[in-house]
């Protein structure tokens, strides 16, 4: 098994280093997600984006010891990928498994979460110059899960901050910043209270900054930029953060260009990453061909830019936005009369007639 | 009598109960009798009925008695005035016409009707009855010294009677039972001085304290007024601010210089950055409009921790002034960071006053452009001591750093009833706790457990759960949705400047810090605002609004809804603006706007 294995990956290898054809590991997902995840296939496929797809399936099954896990072969197909795209997952009810975004994120140590946030042109929300790029320390922090009972009716929840994790994230952030083109990074946090943990962080990200010059560095309260940004979001542009400051702010940005339906999301690592929509199944809609398909495929962009196939990109996220600008075929939750298909088939006819 | 100026301040209120009952109708119809009284049938006016009765004993001695049963307020809505008065009496006397002298029953004096708006104060033309009684009545016998001196002085030629007043003192020695008035009067002299005049000094001092008038005299009307117009203080509010306290009164002592009497006193806590200037500023209305407020600075402050006062020292401060507080941001120190346990100052000072609650009302004001343009109006309910805040850090191995978020039942079942209880008590239909449950299972599970609990006793009131994440996006979505929100510390913070940020910034939202014994007021949001520090930039209208709070709590409403409606004023005009809401004026330009637009 070994062999077929090892004759498997390098064929592939092969085939990778031939056709220069990427391997995708795609998560269609619940409710609308096999809708959308189609939508962005057809839509790859018209700009001619040298993407192979691989859909997997995760529903979780019962392993040796009996805990319910992710399929091995997803997993294994997410080594060798290293990239992935998910739709939206369901949150299977009942016990004895993980959260499969958890899972997925720890199996990868995807540590930052990479939430870009702008207005769209086309989709007016009381906020029409918002161009902010939220990332989030992914692995630790708040949501470290360590939580105990210390005495009866005293709940204790532990947030840990590490060295190496804040400076991953720090790090991530300032490459992304000169990666984007991006002018400013600034630290959120609240370390006038906790002084250590959050300290640390800010510590961390203070030595990184001084490796990117060429960046300008701020730091900000989470409570001042909270209130800043609901007054004037123009003034941000990258922030950092821990865990659940980051979890807040990006939910929060979301809601200002119009919420999670139209907000793309990336999970990176240091070798590996998923692109995920971050919205519901919306299990009242699906199959009703009206899902709206901008988040998942705005993630699909995001990941044509990790793979540096920035053209593709470019092609598919102005056909995108111009879609929507335009405003003919838009979906319902976006203030049009569309489907998923008028909308997708719109798309691809701007990316065709781009070319 | 020429004595007798009718300056505009004069007000008098004065009568005679001689009667054992105290018929309704009888009342009224002596009320109608006499002076520009309001119609008080059917309009909204308070008596206190026990008060009356209680009063009515009649113990035949030497003096004359003269007291107020009670005092009513009506109001006259075709003429839209509010009139204040003292019922009587007595069919009898009234019917007879006079007050009892040796058993016989001499004249009635009049009562006499205040308006409470506009500063000017309807003298009854029966005034000059009263002196024409204390005249004639030199005899001794029938008049106690009090008033024959009174008689004297004015005999003598005061100039200006600036200020009469009278109130009920509970008992007095050589008369059993009875309730006696002591008048006190305070007047210019010919050569200019001032007089004060009181018809008994010990029992005026012991007043002073407070105590002695309020046990059992109900709603015995104590009448100090002031000569200063600018002061605009209200006789009748500073009765109704003796007769509502229940606490003796830190008051400051009392000027001989017939300035107001008694002023409350309450603690300052600058703060730094724009604190100090935003204080000052609310110190300057204070003192541009007389309302009787006395502050005791305490200078707290982590930055400047050499100077700073203690935390034991500023806690015993405000004990001693009637437990309240208007307080500025303090802003925390990154300077003396070596002592990783140490809390700071802020949370010294809610954890030592158990200041557990902190509520900031979110409220759209007129004259405020936001960009979702809806009228907002809720609250929002923050746990103070615990939570997130709880400084427990430690560094487990090097580079590895634990921080502790606490949460126990206690805590959350005491700011769950207490945002259950607010929203009972200010009319609000639902509660919605915010909470990070699905995550912080243990934690905000027990938050949210507890406040299920609370809120199936309050079935008037609907309960609803959210998660933080989508809180925030409805705030910016739909923030009209939300009337109460109860949540834990964190997530309080976070709420607190997003919603802020929703109805025009840092510079209009006020919040109080409640604990069982201490209330601090202070702006909502709280920022030091340093880089505005010592420009006089800052909008003072958050700080002035917390003090207006503050007078609501310390009862003198009046002044509360006064300077609130003034701050109101001016935001709406416009005219006057700080550079958060569009405009160059500075801080004192808004200060000053809000003394012209003061009216009492």
């Amino acid at each position: 098994r070994m062999l077929t294995r090892t004759a498997a990956r390098l064929s592939q290898g092969l085939r990778q280093a031939s056709s220069d054809v990427r391997r995708v590991t795609l998560i269609p997902g619940d409710g609308i997600g096999p809708e959308i995840s189609s939508a962005v296939v057809k839509i790859f496929d018209a700009a001619k984006a040298p993407i192979d797809w691989d859909p997997v399936d995760v529903t979780p099954v019962k392993g040796k010891d009996g805990k319910m896990r992710i399929p091995p072969k997803c997993i294994e197909l997410m080594h060798q990928n290293k990239v992935g795209l998910k739709g939206p997952l369901a949150t299977p009810i009942g016990k004895g498994h993980r959260s499969l975004n958890l899972a997925v994120r720890l199996e990868f140590d995807l540590y930052a979460n990479v939430r870009p946030c702008r207005s769209l042109a086309g989709h007016k929300t009381l906020y029409d110059n918002v161009d902010v790029v939220t990332i989030r320390e992914n692995t630790e922090g708040e949501y470290s899960g360590i939580e105990h009972e210390v005495s009866k009716g005293v709940m204790q929840s532990i947030k840990l901050i590490t060295e190496k994790a804040s400076r991953n994230i720090a790090n991530y952030a300032f490459e992304y910043a000169r990666s984007q083109g991006r002018k400013m990074v600034t630290a959120v946090h609240k370390a006038n209270i906790m002084r250590m943990s959050d300290g640390l962080f800010l510590r961390m990200c203070r030595e990184e900054a001084a490796k990117y010059p060429d960046i300008k560095f701020k730091e900000a309260y989470l409570d001042t930029v909270c209130l800043n940004m609901v007054q004037d979001p123009s003034q941000y542009d990258v922030l950092v953060m821990p865990n659940l400051y980051g979890d807040i702010l990006s939910d929060l940005c979301a809601g200002l260009v119009g919420g999670l339906g139209v907000t793309p999301s990336g999970n990176i690592g240091k070798d590996a990453a998923v692109f995920e929509s971050v919205h519901g199944t919306a299990p009242d809609i699906a199959g009703q061909d009206k899902a709206n398909p901008t988040a998942l495929l705005l993630s699909s962009v995001m990941m044509l830019r990790y793979m540096k196939l920035n053209e593709h990109a470019r092609k598919i996220e102005n056909a995108c936005f111009e879609a929507i600008a335009e405003g003919t075929c838009k979906t319902g939750d976006l203030g049009g009369t569309g489907t998923c298909t008028s909308f997708t088939n719109d798309i691809i006819a701007r990316i065709n007639n781009s070319d | 009598m020429h004595l007798i100026s009718l300056s505009p301040l004069l007000i008098f209120l004065h009568l005679i109960n001689l009667s054992t009952q105290v018929p309704d109708t009888g009342q009224r119809h002596f009320l109608a009798q006499y002076g520009e009284i309001a119609d008080p049938t059917g309009n909204d006016y308070e008596y206190d009925h026990d008060y009356v009765e209680k009063t009515s004993e009649f113990v035949p001695t030497l003096r004359p008695r003269m007291f107020a049963a009670s005092l009513i307020r009506s109001y006259n809505a075709e003429k839209k005035k509010h009139y204040y008065h003292t019922n009587i009496v007595d069919v009898k006397i009234h019917e007879e016409k006079g007050f009892l002298r040796d058993g016989k029953i001499g004249k009635i004096l009049p009562l006499f009707v205040m308006e409470k708006r506009p500063m000017l104060y309807q003298v009854c033309p029966q005034l000059t009855q009263l002196f024409s009684v204390l005249e004639e009545s030199t005899s001794a016998t029938y008049l106690t010294t009090e008033y024959a001196e009174v008689a004297a002085r004015i005999k003598k030629g005061w100039r200006r009677l600036t200020s009469v007043g009278f109130c009920v003192r509970s008992s007095h020695a050589g008369v059993c039972g009875a309730r006696l008035p002591l008048m006190h009067l305070v007047g210019e002299g010919d050569n200019g001085n001032d007089f004060f005049y009181t018809s008994d000094m010990s029992e005026y001092e012991r007043l002073n304290t407070g105590d002695q008038l309020m046990r059992g005299t109900g709603r015995g009307p104590l009448f100090m007024l002031t000569r200063n117009v600018i002061a605009g203080a209200s006789a009748l509010q500073k009765a109704a601010a003796m007769q509502v306290a229940t606490r003796a009164l830190a008051t400051a002592a009392a000027n001989p210089k017939a300035e107001v009497a008694t002023k409350l006193k309450v603690t300052s806590i600058p703060g730094d950055g724009v604190g100090p200037e935003l204080i000052y500023c609310v110190k300057d209305i204070v003192e541009g409009t007389g309302i009787p407020i006395e502050f005791e600075e305490i200078f707290l402050s982590e930055v400047h921790y050499s100077r700073s006062a203690s935390i034991d020292e500023a806690i015993e401060a405000i004990g001693r002034n009637n437990g309240v507080a208007l307080k500025g941001a303090i802003e925390e120190s990154a300077v003396r960071q070596a002592d990783h346990d140490a809390q700071g100052l802020n949370m010294q000072l809610r954890r030592r006053l158990d200041l557990f609650a902190n509520v900031v009302h979110i409220k759209s004001m007129e004259g405020i452009k936001t960009r979702h343009q809806k009228p907002l109006d809720f609250v929002i309910v923050r746990e103070q001591t615990e939570g997130e805040y709880s400084s427990l850090e430690h560094e487990l191995v090097p580079g590895v750093i634990e921080c502790l978020k606490i949460t126990t039942e206690p805590n959350c079942a005491r700011i769950a009833k207490f945002a259950f209880d607010y929203a009972t008590k200010h009319g609000r239909k639902k509660v919605t706790c915010v909470h990070k449950a699905n995550i912080m299972k243990l934690g905000d599970g027990l938050f949210l457990q507890v406040c299920k609990e609370t809120a199936k006793r309050y079935p008037r009131i609907e309960f609803d759960q959210m998660i933080i994440d989508n809180t925030c996006m409805q705030l910016v979505n739909a923030p009209e949705q939300f009337d109460v929100m109860v949540m834990p510390n964190l997530y309080g913070n976070i709420i607190d400047n997003l919603a802020a940020g929703l109805v025009g910034g840092a510079g209009v939202v006020t919040g109080k810090s409640f604990g069982r014994d201490f209330v601090i007021f202070e702006p909502g949001s709280r920022h030091s605002f340093q880089q505005a520090m010592g420009r006089g930039i800052a909008n003072p209208a958050a700080m002035i609004l917390s003090a207006a709070n503050m007078l609501e709590h310390l009862h003198l409403v009046d002044h509360g809804k006064a300077l609130r409606k003034a701050v109101e004023d001016v935001i709406r005009e416009g005219k006057v603006r700080t550079r958060d809401l569009g405009g160059y004026n500075s801080t004192n330009e808004f200060a000053d706007a809000v003394i012209a637009k003061y009216t009492i």
